[in-house]
């Protein structure tokens, strides 16, 4: 089926524009699905964009006044609108209730926590710039999120866009199977996560491109869009550097057919970009190393220990661990939002299914150094939670190691179980096994928007299936009109991601061939 | 071959090496069906089905006689005001009837005990149940006929028929067909051999019909529309009509899932558009087009249909997402856990107080699954349309069901309702679309299916017993002690059980055995 192959550049553009409106629009809706301080933490994440940069009158002031809830007592405290500093009103108390409280929200200056060193701060001071006078929360929330949303469609798109044959198709269905709800959710949000996620979903093909072929016009951009990526990814979380680094080994491990292209030109660019941002990162953030040296040794803070210990902490959370690692991703456990807005049980398994139908439909291709790339993959997966929960003394479902930190890995992993990059590593993608995959992924899309709007606008206790009783956040549209066309998005961006990933020519699986 | 089979004739058979003739299967197929069925339906007291007062009592007086008359026996069957005491389940009507047929089964008490309380029970009338429309009435009729004073050797009698019946329509549905169908339709009933299937089908309850009746119609429809003219087509297609009259004659919803299998015979057999008008699809249109008119003409199910089915749920779960969401992730217990006695507290064999431990569901699951792996190759586009229709209907009925009536999966739709249609999407599994799509049934499979089969049922065959003859507290592997066996002069539970699950292994591995030297290439 080489589909786009034959209807030559033209249909390819169009293909290609088609899937960056799809992708574009199903993030903005997602979006569009939560009011403002939905995202975890984004009280934080919110203070410290507002006062990334000096604000006029008593703005970003730091104050002595404790907040209205103790649990955000940490940190510096930094005056900010109420709307932005502090919990939701919607999760004051469980159940939740809807998001109609936000009308009621004055107008005043509370205690806001901000970074204090946990985080990076370019992501801050770049998002500062859609702050204006700060009086305006709605409105610069919503130009955020649009702007990450753009950037996600767009990122994705270039990564199909540049890329051709088994690299292609192992983009466009990584991202297809890692269309998960906590995707969605979190690449149009303010959280810094979603330029972890789009970053390093998208770093891992940008790098195995410009390996593969650094000439041209594609390669060229491969590689600029490789260190573009890098830099999103490195200013979001301090963790970004040590996932980039799994990520870059996974790639190295895959990409070269013979030894001596270790050797080449764009592999030593690779090694000289390695060190140069070792460097950097070691002088520049040196608060960020310690950062991360503090994490290794007492694991994630955390408001909830366990008594367990030892082996019996260490043997529970192996049995539990894919919790995190793949269900999570579909509301178990710890859901979206800020944790609790948990998805229907089904959904969970479906989303299992797909996985599974992911690791068995490549069997073919499980051989060596693509068998090696995905174990290692698989075990730092295991490890990295493993780790944390058992430094941090908590088990599985504590709010200690969520779902989201995982994520980006879980995409890295998507992408590499799906590559075949030459003779050795050929599988064949069944049409009905794309279909079915597709339609699962579509509809476990349509139930958690579905579920995501009907918990803010009628609250955790649930509401009726019509969405348009409930509270509306925006100042235009409405929930039941973002539900549809969220739907519909979503359908479209699995179609055609589901065309990209079709036109692999069997016979020759040659990377970076060019057009 | 010679005309008496010799002992290596049958190492041969038995090792798969030679085929045995075809009088031979279908004979010992026959009879090993009728003695493993006979075998369930004595291993369960009277009155241990559900409802089974009620069917007991409507096969009885199969109508309500009028306070005035009086029937050949005395006052038998003449309606009455007064209730039973206690009222378990309530009904519209009482009638009188002996106490060993129409009383709520004093072995379920409340409290629970073992079955040898029905040897204290008499000929005394006693207000009973009977059906007064909730089901139709021509399964109660046939089998009035072998009703008598002698209330265990009637019951004896009907379990005994229907044990016949069955193995006659199962038989005959497997020598009317050849090749692929044969195997497919020889499967089906070895993986339909579920413990509620074996518990059912020889038994008092309508559901015997409603399972026997359209597990075999689609085999004969499926034959009669592939070849209609010889005389194998003309006769199956009688026996379609007779296995769906079956099926009408004892459970309300049996048009609509006739009327299913019917839709998938036909998608799976049409070839074109023009081949839709042909004359053979006309008696299907009128008979489909009858029992659409007749399934909507009753007053249940439209009001089942707009209102639910009754009382709801424990609302533990809301009627929203949250209660679809529990439904849909219980549903395996409903279709397949249930009919093997586990699924939980809701779920058992008798009247749903027999729970079975769950690993016997879990080795019939593994065959299936060797079954479905190995028949990878049999799956085309028209397959696959005609199987996910079937599967699609078995989980979005109950649901819908469940949904409307705001209740939880074990509180009004039971697993013992959806087995038909499990039946036709088991056979339509094992079923390939046409020649291009053979698949080849490997002597392991058969010899792992049997066993498989066979200790899923022994286990489930010792916990029933177990809890008939000792009653629902004790446990173990010793049936003996302490026991109380109903039947009087019939051996005991150990010797029941023993039998039991012989010949269902020996009636299991016939089945296997059909269905392996089904193929054309058995032997590849």
């Amino acid at each position: 089926m080489a589909f786009w192959r034959r209807g030559g550049r033209r249909l390819e553009a169009g293909l290609t524009a088609a899937l960056f409106v799809a992708l574009a629009g199903l993030f903005v809706l997602w979006g569009a699905a939560s009011p403002v301080g939905s995202s975890a933490d984004e009280d934080l994440h919110l203070t410290s964009i507002w006062c990334a940069a000096s604000m006029p009158g008593r703005m970003c002031e730091p104050t002595s006044r404790p907040p209205q809830d103790a649990a955000l007592a940490s940190g510096r405290q930094l005056l900010v609108p109420a709307v932005v500093g502090g919990f939701p009103c919607y999760k004051a108390r469980t159940p939740e209730p809807p998001a109609s409280c936000l009308a009621g929200v004055g107008t005043g200056l509370v205690p806001g926590r901000a970074n204090d060193g946990n985080y990076p701060g370019a992501y801050y001071r770049a998002m500062h710039v859609f702050v204006g006078d700060g009086r305006h929360a709605e409105s610069t929330v919503w130009w955020i999120r649009l702007v990450n949303a753009l950037l996600g469609a767009g990122l994705v798109t270039a990564a199909v866009a540049l890329t051709a044959g088994g690299l292609r198709r192992a983009v466009a269905l990584g991202w297809l199977v890692g269309l998960s709800p906590l995707t969605a959710f979190l690449v149009p949000s303010v959280n810094p996560s979603s330029w972890l996620v789009m970053g390093l979903g998208t770093f891992w093909a940008f790098l195995l491109r410009f390996l593969a072929d650094p000439r041209g016009r594609r390669g060229i951009a491969a590689g600029v869009l490789a260190v573009v990526t890098a830099v999103m990814s490195v200013s979001a979380r301090t963790e970004a550097p040590a996932f980039l680094a799994a990520a870059a080994l996974a790639c190295l491990v895959v990409a070269p057919r013979r030894w001596r292209d270790l050797r080449r030109r764009q592999y030593l660019a690779c090694y000289a970009a390695a060190v140069l941002v070792l460097v950097l990162l070691l002088a520049r953030y040196g608060a960020s190393g310690s950062v991360l040296r503090q994490v290794l040794q007492t694991g994630v803070g955390s408001t909830v220990q366990t008594r367990v210990t030892g082996w019996h902490l260490l043997l529970h959370n192996l049995g539990h661990v894919v919790e995190i690692v793949w269900f999570g991703l579909y509301g178990w456990v710890w859901g979206l939002g800020w944790g609790e807005l948990l998805l229907p049980r089904f959904v969970g398994y479906f989303g299992f299914y797909l996985l599974l139908a992911s690791a068995v439909v490549v069997w073919r291709s499980y051989r060596g150094r693509k068998l090696a790339a995905v174990a290692g993959m698989i075990v730092v997966l295991v490890v990295v939670p493993l780790y944390l929960l058992q430094r941090s003394h908590t088990v599985v479902g504590m709010p200690s190691v969520e779902p989201r930190y995982l994520l980006p890995l879980v995409l890295v992993f998507l992408g590499i179980l799906f590559l075949s990059l030459d003779d050795r590593y050929r599988w064949r993608l069944p049409l009905w096994a794309l279909v079915l995959g597709g339609a699962l992924v579509a509809m476990i899309n349509a139930v958690a928007l579905h579920v995501a709007l009907s918990r803010y606008a009628f609250g955790s206790a649930g509401g009726p299936f019509d969405l348009a009783g409930g509270a509306w956040w925006w100042a235009h549209g409405s929930a039941p009109l973002v539900w549809v066309l969220g739907s519909l998005f979503g359908i479209a961006a699995v179609v055609l991601l589901g065309l990209a990933a079709l036109p692999y020519d069997a016979g020759r699986a040659e990377l970076g061939r060019l057009r | 071959m010679r005309a008496v089979p010799s002992w290596d004739d049958f190492v041969d058979w038995v090792t798969l090496r030679r085929r045995p003739s075809e009088t031979v299967t279908l004979a010992v197929l026959a009879s090993l069906l009728f003695v493993a069925f006979l075998g369930w339906g004595f291993s369960s007291a009277v009155g241990s089905a559900p409802d089974d007062d009620m069917h007991l009592t409507s096969i009885w007086c199969t109508s309500p006689a009028a306070p005035e008359t009086t029937s050949a026996t005395g006052s038998e069957c003449q309606q009455t005001t007064q209730a039973p005491s206690p009222v378990i389940i309530p009904n519209p009507v009482y009638v009188l009837a002996p106490q060993k047929v129409g009383r709520y089964a004093c072995f379920q008490g409340p409290p629970q005990q073992s079955a040898a309380c029905t040897k204290q029970e008499s000929d005394q009338l006693v207000p009973s149940r009977i059906n007064v429309g909730q089901y139709p009435s021509g399964f109660y009729r046939v089998l009035h006929v072998f009703s008598s004073s002698a209330v265990d050797r009637s019951v004896l009698l009907m379990r005994g028929f229907n044990a016949l019946v069955a193995a006659l329509l199962v038989t005959a549905a497997i020598w009317l067909t050849s090749g692929g169908l044969r195997k497919a339709v020889a499967l089906s009933w070895l993986i339909g051999l579920m413990p509620l299937t074996a518990f059912l089908v020889p038994s008092t309850n309508p559901s015997s019909w409603g399972i026997l009746g359209v597990g075999t119609f689609w085999a004969f429809l499926l034959r009669f529309l592939r070849k209609p003219d010889d005389w194998k087509g003309r006769t199956a297609g009688g026996l379609a009509v007779l296995t769906a009259v079956m099926a009408t004659f004892a459970r309300p919803e049996a048009p609509a899932f006739l009327g299913l299998a019917m839709v998938a015979c036909a998608v799976f057999t049409v070839t074109s558009w023009r081949d839709l008008l042909r004359r053979r699809y006309w008696p299907l249109y009128a008979v489909a087009v009858l029992a659409v008119v007749v399934f909507f003409t009753r007053h249940e199910v439209t009001s089942i249909l707009s209102n639910g089915m009754g009382t709801p749920g424990l609302g533990y779960y809301g009627t929203g997402m949250k209660l679809f969401d529990f439904n849909l992730t219980h549903m395996g217990d409903l279709l397949w856990s249930g009919n093997f006695g586990s699924g939980g507290d809701d779920f058992g064999l008798g009247w749903g107080e027999v729970h079975v431990a769950g690993i016997a569901s879990i080795i019939a699951l593994v065959v299936l699954i060797a079954i479905i792996v190995e028949s990878h190759t049999s799956w085309s586009a028209r397959k696959a349309i005609v199987v996910g229709g079937l599967v699609v209907v078995l989980f979005a009925l109950p649901l819908y069901l469940l949904q409307s009536s705001a209740s939880e999966i074990g509180r009004l739709v039971v697993p013992r309702y959806m087995l038909p249609v499990e039946l036709v999407t088991f056979g339509f599994i094992t079923l390939a679309a046409d020649g291009r799509h053979r698949w080849h049934m490997s002597r392991t499979l058969a010899v792992g299916a049997t066993l498989g089969v066979a200790i899923a049922d022994a286990i489930a065959l010792h916990t029933m017993i177990n809890r008939y003859a000792n009653g629902p507290d004790v446990s173990g592997f010793d049936l003996s002690h302490p026991s109380s066996w109903w039947w009087s002069g019939l051996g005991g539970p150990m010797l029941w059980w023993i039998l039991g699950s012989v010949l269902t292994l020996l009636a299991a591995g016939a089945l296997a055995l059909t269905a392996f030297f089904a193929q054309p290439d058995w032997d590849a």
